[in-house]
């Protein structure tokens, strides 16, 4: 490539394909970095290096001549058993590229880092980005290793221009790799999930307005800084009527109350195990959807321009994309 | 590869310990002490690197601990051999200063590095060992006071932290070692002279004793035993919550009796 080009990592998962799309409808040169082709990936313009960032030869390699690089790849895993793989993607991974960019002399990296990283989860009390990131009162391996890679990627800001973005709850189309959230949506759309719950709430965020916000933070952002990508805080029991809502159907009625879903978890989650569905109803999820969150997207809306759209939008669009590839269509 | 902390390594057990650690090839050991010769032994050994660290020292640990960070976010275990041991009286010669002394090194130390290391081994899911002693659940002995005094309190606090880090599922396991034959035994028979010396009261009593004590501690065992259970303990998916290794019999036979007939038995044997 002669001309500048920026680089994308996990361009095939949820976040990275939505904004691999708006780069190109931007008329931006990208080459991805991934570990292997995607069909979801057919038809769109982009240059495509196949390597392992966990290399640091590979990323050497991918990001020699970048401008920028988008670095979305991660591992995220809720049950407990890709611990090791996290460590050394989710912290190994982010610092060989942020190494690599040093080196390289990349201008702008942009970091996908999570809401999971606050380690406050009581209260009501509005969250508000931080001036630092550790693993202190984290638990899960997730939120430790994206914590603790956040601050790799803010460390380096005297170096180059580095802006970390922390979406919450990601929704909206696109979603090819299989997301938790994903699969439950699958299962409501085929019939059977014909039960709402009388708890829970989370903040939902649309991957194309995160892609929008990402693109934005390059020109807009300021190094060594944090954006919360959050968008609306909605029930459970509201998703699952905007759902309905979308594909036409009845909301439920019935609603399952925590105490009476609590001591059935273990046996679903295991049966999630056994049907090889995504980890989708687990401890660790149930407690999230009690956590607080409420994020302030201020910060995001102020510099980066951000503009998230209503929850039913994004769910409503979601849903049929899901409906859609149900079908084959998509 | 695994990471551990071991405290004391310069020690004779503790090198020892090193040494069985290494061999099992997937641990990297980083081994803290004091003695700049014996660390520099000591960093010959396959997968082990010499850290200098006194126990005692708030900056001394904050310098291993930032050492230790730029090799690794987590840490499998620390195991906490540092250690020292004075034989005294408790009212003779400056035993104020010698048992404040011994308890920075043996509790306090122990709880420096146990702090100041506990989320690097919280994210590494790992576990902590502390080193106890004999002498930190038995009958204590006359003249061996400070000594017992820390081994005691490092069993409270061993128990307290492990009920206390059950709760984030980190292991906390300690060991309690009898007598093995080290530069350590040679020092206490080096304070028991000097103690024979200096004192206006414990002469011949103290001299009655030397016999007992010496055929107590010149028990030859191998510390790779104690090493065997160090190992145990490190690596075991479902570990005890402590280690017995080596305890005198003799001492342990004393465990049988009522207070009384032990202070009886201790005034008998000097009055032989």
């Amino acid at each position: 490539m002669s001309k500048s080009f920026s680089v994308v990592t996990g361009g095939t998962g949820y976040v990275g394909l939505a904004l691999v799309k708006h780069l190109v409808s931007k008329g931006e040169n990208i080459r991805l970095f991934l570990l292997e082709d995607h069909p979801c990936l057919e038809g769109i313009e982009c240059e495509k290096f196949i390597g392992n960032i966990c290399n640091p030869e590979d990323v050497d390699k991918c990001l020699e001549g970048a401008e920028t690089v988008y670095h979305i790849a991660g591992v995220v895993d809720i049950s407990g058993k890709k611990e090791e793989l996290m460590w050394k993607v989710n912290v190994g991974g982010t610092r060989n590229i942020v190494e690599s960019c040093k080196r390289q002399g990349v201008r702008n990296l942009i970091y996908v880092s999570s809401i999971d990283t606050y380690p406050d989860k009581f209260g009501t009390e509005e969250k508000t980005e931080l001036s630092h990131y550790s693993e202190v009162g984290l638990t899960s391996g997730y939120a430790i290793t994206k914590a603790i890679a956040t601050q790799i990627v803010l460390d380096a800001k005297d170096d180059l221009k580095v802006c970390c973005v922390q979406p919450t709850g990601v929704l909206g189309p696109d979603d090819y790799m299989g997301s938790s959230l994903g699969a439950m949506m699958d299962l409501f759309i085929k019939g059977m999930f014909p039960v709402s719950m009388n708890f829970g709430r989370y903040n939902f965020v649309d991957n194309r307005d995160m892609a929008e916000a990402m693109y934005n933070a390059v020109k807009m952002g300021k190094s060594g800084e944090c954006y919360i990508l959050g968008g609306e805080v909605i029930t459970v029991d509201e998703l699952m009527g905007y759902m309905a809502e979308s594909l036409g159907r009845k909301k439920p009625t019935v609603k399952i109350s925590k105490g009476l879903l609590k001591p059935f978890v273990p046996l679903i989650s295991k049966a999630m195990d056994l049907a090889h569905l995504p980890p989708m109803l687990n401890k660790f999820s149930l407690s999230k959807l009690e956590e607080n969150c409420n994020f302030s997207n201020d910060k995001a809306k102020r510099e980066l321009g951000f503009k998230p759209r209503p929850a039913f939008e994004t769910v409503r669009d979601t849903v049929l994309w899901r409906q859609n590839r149900l079908k084959g269509t998509a | 590869m695994k990471y551990a902390l071991f405290t004391g390594a310069t020690g004779d057990l503790g090198r020892c310990c090193i040494e069985e650690i290494s061999k099992l090839g997937d641990w990297t050991v980083f081994a803290g002490g004091t003695n700049d010769e014996k660390l520099a032994q000591l960093g010959e050994i396959e997968n082990v690197i010499p850290i200098r660290l006194d126990v005692t020292s708030d900056e001394s640990v904050e310098a291993a601990y930032e050492i230790i960070h730029s090799h690794t976010y987590r840490l499998q275990a620390i195991v906490n051999f540092a250690g020292i041991h004075v034989f005294t009286s408790m009212v003779e010669g400056n035993c104020v200063e010698e048992i404040d002394r011994m308890l920075q090194v043996n509790v306090m130390g122990m709880v420096r590095v146990n702090k100041r290391f506990f989320e690097m081994v919280r994210i590494g899911r790992g576990r902590i060992i502390n080193c106890s002693s004999e002498s930190g659940w038995m009958t204590p002995q006359p003249f061996n006071g400070p000594y017992t005094m820390t081994k005691y309190a490092v069993e409270a606090y061993n128990d307290s932290l492990r009920r206390e880090l059950m709760y984030l599922d980190i292991p906390v396991i300690k060991i309690q070692p009898g007598s093995f034959k080290t530069q350590l035994t040679n020092k206490i028979f080096r304070d028991f002279d000097k103690c024979i010396e200096n004192t206006n009261y414990y002469s011949r009593i103290l001299t009655t004793m030397k016999p007992m004590m010496t055929m107590e501690l010149g028990l030859d065992h191998d510390p790779k035993k104690l090493a065997q259970k160090v190992i145990l303990a490190l690596t075991s998916p479902l570990p005890r919550t402590k280690y017995k290794v080596c305890t005198g019999k003799l001492l342990m036979a004393l465990e049988l009796l009522p207070d009384k007939a032990v202070d009886l038995a201790y005034k008998v044997v000097v009055h032989a």
